[in-house]
């Protein structure tokens, strides 16, 4: 009858001791998981958080902000049909200075 | 001990079970010493290469704080001086070098949109910068001035401020910080802005008798453009200007095909299209085409102040010292060249007499020759009272102006009347262009990194291009003619064809806005004369001036020594 309970002790003992360390070990494993992914949670996060504002603007914004075909750069405050022209006395096909 | 105890415990019975489960204990204990080492390494190398990214992070926020120690300095103190009240400056710089307070210069103008942007903390400027995104991670730095010795006034009008700095960059990556440090030093200096820095400037945009010149497809500026009157376009294609151009009237004039248009507009719809790079700004304020150098100084600093009566080729000396630089009065030709000994040799020639000046930057000796006279050997070189460089001054015209200016040497040959260059005047070690002007491909001339710096300067009359020179003849150097043009002679005969263009490395300053050549205002096709290629030189930007040259009543402020001496090193971790 002892010897029996020495078994059920035993046994308690070892079930109790496997969970333990299945559970150490999960959380091993999960740390291990959590270290490979970890860096990728973690650039998105501050970045979003605390550097948006710092963010250089998209490069559509840089684009509209200054034209790169001059033709198309300026009628000077969009007032073309109020802009003003002045017309002064046609020449006579004379060459012209350069 | 009772009998039936001992026999349970004499009893082996279920020892195999317990022994089996202690081992099997013992093995999940060790297989889980085993997993915690391999976390452990884990987190280690996730530590590293976090720290390697922050590493580069912070170098790179190390980078920027270079740039931004540039910008402060070059683009906001510059802009603050340029645009601040001549006199202020003056009295401001001048009691601050008496003060012996440079810090305190640099915070008062150091300024963005009327924002200081440096703080005084105790004997040190900061300017900082916080949490700037950078890849995954993010930057801060501090960029701390400190005075590197006290302010001095360097000469009339021109103050030396010498600093020391600081950068401390922390890159970040997944929290872990990362410093970098980096110091140097720099030296600002204050002076009055110059012409030398256009590619072309008119105080009036037409020929002296109001008549109207073009910009057309033959005309190409690459550097700042201004006029204090209206600019004229014709064509489509018309000029290409890639430096920033600005006039002071509102409206600009449009061929529009023979019937002439004044509007407020870069272009006018598709007959006349000029093509702008850096813009084209109207109505902007006139800038005065008036110097503090007077024609007077510049004559000074040839005859060393001494009296030279009657005509001549003077080199005026103190015994056996030069006492200034070169003095002509009357007429005379000047050639430049480069000797078999790297020496700047001057041939000037006036009626009969011809003199050969050679400059010997190494033995600081200038020797003159003369046909039939003993050759003099003198101490030092013809470069004026101040020493600022070589200077040839002609109480005249120059009829005839050519040469090579020599690697190492900065000079202004200036004239009361006229001076004609009748051949290529070119820098000895500058960069040819390479392609057509206006076209794909096209790397304009350039002269970076050399020293040797010409002016061209007629104080009462015009420069003019001889009917002699070449075919597409190249000019290296500043022309300024104060109260007249730089102009082409007979450039509208058509007899004398189709010369090619005419490239310069410099900018041309003048009164008035003279003919180069002339062009069909129907088929748009050259008729005489030459196009025009001017291609600003770059490092008249930086306050670089040929010597004794006439400068803007305005002041400018800036550095070019910021990276010279980097001293790096890896920081603390915070």
């Amino acid at each position: 009858m002892i010897q029996n309970k020495w078994a059920i002790l035993a046994g308690t003992i070892f079930l109790a001791v496997v969970a333990m360390i299945i559970v150490i070990n999960s959380k091993i494993l999960d740390e291990i998981q959590n270290v490979e992914t970890k860096p990728h949670v973690a650039s998105q996060a501050p970045s979003s958080t605390h550097s948006q504002k710092h963010r250089l603007p998209p490069p559509k914004e840089v684009s509209s902000a200054v034209p790169d075909a001059p033709v198309n750069a300026t009628v000077v405050s969009g007032t073309k049909s109020k802009k003003q022209i002045i017309y002064e006395i046609p020449l006579d096909g004379t060459p012209l200075v350069q | 001990m009772g009998q039936r105890q001992r026999h349970v415990l004499r009893n082996e019975k279920g020892v195999v079970l317990v022994i089996a489960l202690f081992v099997l204990v013992i093995l999940l204990i060790l297989s889980a010493a085993f997993l915690f080492q391999v976390v452990q390494e884990s987190l280690m190398a996730r530590h590293e290469r976090e720290l390697a990214k922050s590493f580069y992070i912070a170098e790179g926020g190390m980078n920027s704080a270079l740039t931004t120690l540039n910008t402060l300095i070059n683009t906001d103190l510059y802009n603050s001086i340029s645009t601040t009240n001549p006199q202020l400056v003056s009295t401001r710089a001048s009691s601050y070098v008496t003060a012996h307070d440079g810090l305190g210069f640099l915070i008062e103008f150091a300024e963005d949109n009327n924002i200081a942007q440096f703080t005084l903390s105790g004997t040190e400027a900061r300017h900082t910068v916080s949490n700037t995104a950078l890849g995954s991670g993010s930057f801060d730095f501090n960029i701390i001035i400190t005075e590197k010795s006290d302010p001095v006034v360097v000469t009339v009008d021109q103050w030396d401020f010498p600093y020391n700095y600081r950068i401390e960059s922390t890159g970040r990556s997944s929290g872990l910080p990362k410093k970098i440090l980096l110091s140097g030093d720099f030296t600002v200096r204050i002076q009055r802005d110059n012409f030398a820095k256009y590619a072309l400037y008119t105080d009036h945009h037409t020929t002296p008798s109001g008549g109207t010149v073009w910009f057309t497809d033959k005309t190409n500026f690459s550097g700042p453009v201004h006029t204090n009157d209206r600019l004229s376009f014709a064509r489509n294609p018309s000029g290409v200007f890639d430096g920033v151009v600005t006039q002071h009237v509102s409206t600009a004039r449009f061929y529009n095909q023979g019937s002439p248009i004044l509007i407020d507009a870069d272009y006018n719809g598709t007959y006349d299209v000029p093509t702008f790079n850096a813009g084209y700004t109207r109505s902007v304020s006139t800038v005065t085409l008036a110097s503090s150098v007077q024609q007077q100084d510049v004559s000074n600093q040839a005859t060393g102040g001494q009296t030279l009566t009657g005509n001549g080729i003077f080199i005026p000396t103190s015994g056996s010292n030069l006492a200034g630089g070169i003095f002509i009065r009357g007429d005379a030709n000047v050639t430049m060249a480069v000797d078999g000994s790297e020496n700047a040799a001057y041939t000037l020639t006036q009626g009969s007499t011809t003199k050969n000046v050679t400059v010997n930057r190494t033995t600081n000796q200038t020797i003159v020759t003369e046909v039939g006279q003993p050759t003099l050997t003198y101490n030092g070189l013809p470069d004026g009272v101040d020493n600022l460089g070589t200077i040839i001054y002609v109480d005249g015209a120059i009829n005839a102006l050519s040469g090579t200016v020599q690697r190492d040497t900065e000079i202004t040959i200036s004239s009361q009347n006229d001076i004609i260059i009748n051949n290529n005047v070119t820098y000895q070690d500058s960069t040819a262009a390479v392609g057509t002007p206006g076209t794909a491909g096209y790397v304009p001339p350039n002269a970076t990194d050399t020293t040797n710096l010409l002016g061209i300067l007629s104080w009462g009359g015009n420069v003019r291009v001889g009917t002699t020179a070449p075919n597409n003849i190249t000019i290296d150097g500043i022309v300024m003619a104060r109260n007249g043009i730089f102009t082409v002679d007979s450039y509208s005969n058509a007899a004398l064809g189709v010369r090619g263009t005419a490239t310069m490395l410099g900018g041309a300053i003048t009164q008035f806005y003279g003919g180069f050549g002339t062009f069909s205002g129907t088929t748009g096709l050259q008729l005489s004369g030459y196009g025009r290629n001017f291609v600003y030189d770059g490092r008249t930007l930086l306050g670089n001036s040929p010597p004794y040259f006439p400068s803007l009543n305005t002041f400018i402020a800036f550095t070019n020594d910021i990276t010279d001496k980097l001293i790096w090193q890896e920081g603390d971790n915070q």
